[in-house]
């Protein structure tokens, strides 16, 4: 079965190493930019909660 | 006829969405000591749950379950097609079976939203964190969190049918996201606690298992098995027309997780929000996974992992069946090489459907478990869904950037006139 299971590992198309770091990279970006909009809207809201509440 | 909006109309819908819903995150569900309220719930077996709602349970927002119990309905709901396949009928039934099955998962969201809060809210009270811990103390801030899961539900089924993305993932994902920003302050702040090299040590060590963590999630989201189709020819002499069915190692995407890990925590989830303790409740409580008071507590890993590499079998057989694939491939008059169709291709389809789910289930436990044995190694609390966090993160983006390209080549034709306005 192990066998088997790295046979099959080793035929699966995996990403180039730079097409990897590429694609890594974008979704990182993303990630950090939108965590860092929301973190910026979050701010507005809590302070116009605080405001009203 | 249906009203179909623009591009920009439906980005633009999204969003306002989204903001809607952090904006309702942001307002405190009255009746409730707030400060008390997070020391009672945060971590332990709460973990996953403050992940998966963006931290909106240890706030006490009027959110404070978010999409949870809908997830958990829709997890419910596609256990039970096995018993009742009249379930499978209705999913299948193109977009109006589609509108009839999110109907019915919201249906049961709403009771299990409702059983959810109150259970929540006597634990608060048990611990004494509700200003007026009366019948109506307890109904009243119940009844405000379950109407706003209903709301959380429609505002998804919304963005799924009128605007752009996955209203649950892109939820899901605002949440997660929005507390990464203070999470990080506050392990720079606990680093900066020591001396400075080793404070500078930890941080580029943490950012460092960051962007790995990301890098091999991206890698086994991108892996996947080409099988080699081969169409008949359309008139003697022309070309042979060949295509590919990609199988990706991670079918299921983030779901067997999901699935696995809101199963394991469920009885510690239960016990806690009715008080009762019992050694036992330590297998299905992650905290405490490889303690050394506890070592048997270690068997809920190993439990939690099988049902990792279980539910990423049962999500791909239920996301592509070989039977309906050899059918369609049938149809369209494509054959495997050497695979002669009908049942022999359905068998091969599923013989090779077998190996990929059992490497991309392996990969998965590797995901899930890199962060729960550092949380174990370095007591960090809060790590322990780091790797759940991330790969709902880079599958949720990278099924949104599809369906942003995909949106984008339709609105250009559009603006063409290549498919009329």
């Amino acid at each position: 079965m192990i066998k088997k299971l790295y046979a099959e590992a080793k035929r699966l198309r995996k990403p180039t190493r730079p097409e990897l770091w590429k694609k890594t990279g974008i979704l990182l970006l993303e990630a950090v930019l939108a965590s860092g909009a929301l973190f910026g809207v979050d701010l507005a809201f809590r302070a116009l909660v605080g405001l009203f509440l | 006829m249906k009203r179909q909006f623009s591009f920009r109309t439906k980005v633009l819908g999204t969003l306002a969405i989204v903001l809607i819903y952090r904006l309702l995150s942001h307002i405190p569900l009255p009746g409730v000591d707030h400060m008390y309220a997070k020391a009672v719930l945060s971590g332990g077996s709460l973990n996953l749950l403050n992940i998966l709602t963006g931290g909106n349970l240890s706030e006490m927002s009027i959110m404070a379950l978010g999409i949870t119990p809908y997830i958990t309905a829709s997890i419910i709901l596609q256990l039970l097609e096995v018993l009742i396949p009249k379930l499978t009928d209705i999913r299948e039934d193109g977009k109006e079976g589609m509108r009839k099955y999110k109907r019915i998962t919201i249906y049961l969201a709403m009771p299990l939203g409702g059983i959810e809060a109150v259970g929540l809210l006597l634990r608060l009270k048990a611990s004494g964190a509700l200003t007026h811990p009366t019948f109506l103390g307890i109904a009243a801030p119940a009844l405000l969190v379950t109407v706003n899961v209903l709301l959380l539900s429609l505002l998804c089924q919304v963005i799924d049918e009128k605007f752009f993305g996955n209203g649950t993932s892109l939820i899901l994902l605002a949440g997660m996201l929005s507390s990464w920003v203070p999470d990080v302050t506050r392990m720079v702040v606990s680093s900066i606690a020591g001396t400075i090299p080793i404070a500078v040590l930890k941080i580029v060590l943490w950012i460092a298992a960051t962007v790995l963590l990301f890098a091999f999630t991206t890698y086994i989201s991108s892996c996947e098995k080409n099988i080699r189709i081969i169409y008949a020819r359309k008139a003697p002499g022309a070309a042979r027309q060949t295509g590919n069915i990609p199988i990706k190692l991670l079918g299921g995407g983030v779901v067997p997780i999901i699935f696995a890990s809101t199963i394991i925590t469920f009885p510690s989830l239960i016990a806690l929000f009715f008080g009762a303790t019992h050694p036992a409740l330590y297998l299905f409580d992650m905290g405490h996974w490889f303690d050394p008071n506890t070592p048997w507590a270690t068997i809920g890993f190993v439990l939690y992992l099988t049902m990792i590499i279980g539910f990423s079998y049962f999500y791909q057989t239920m996301s592509l069946s070989p039977w309906k694939l050899s059918d369609d491939l049938r149809q369209s008059g494509g054959t495997i090489a050497g695979v002669r169709p009908g049942p022999p291709t359905a068998e091969y389809l599923s013989r090779q459907m077998k190996y990929v789910t059992a490497l991309g289930g392996i990969a998965l436990c590797v995901i899930a478990a890199a962060p729960l044995v550092a949380s174990a190694l370095t007591h960090i609390s809060g790590l322990a869904f780091f790797g759940t966090g991330v790969i709902i993160i880079v599958s949720v983006l990278e099924e949104t950037t599809k369906a942003w390209q995909a949106e984008r080549v339709g609105h250009v034709y559009k603006a063409k006139g290549v498919f009329g306005r």
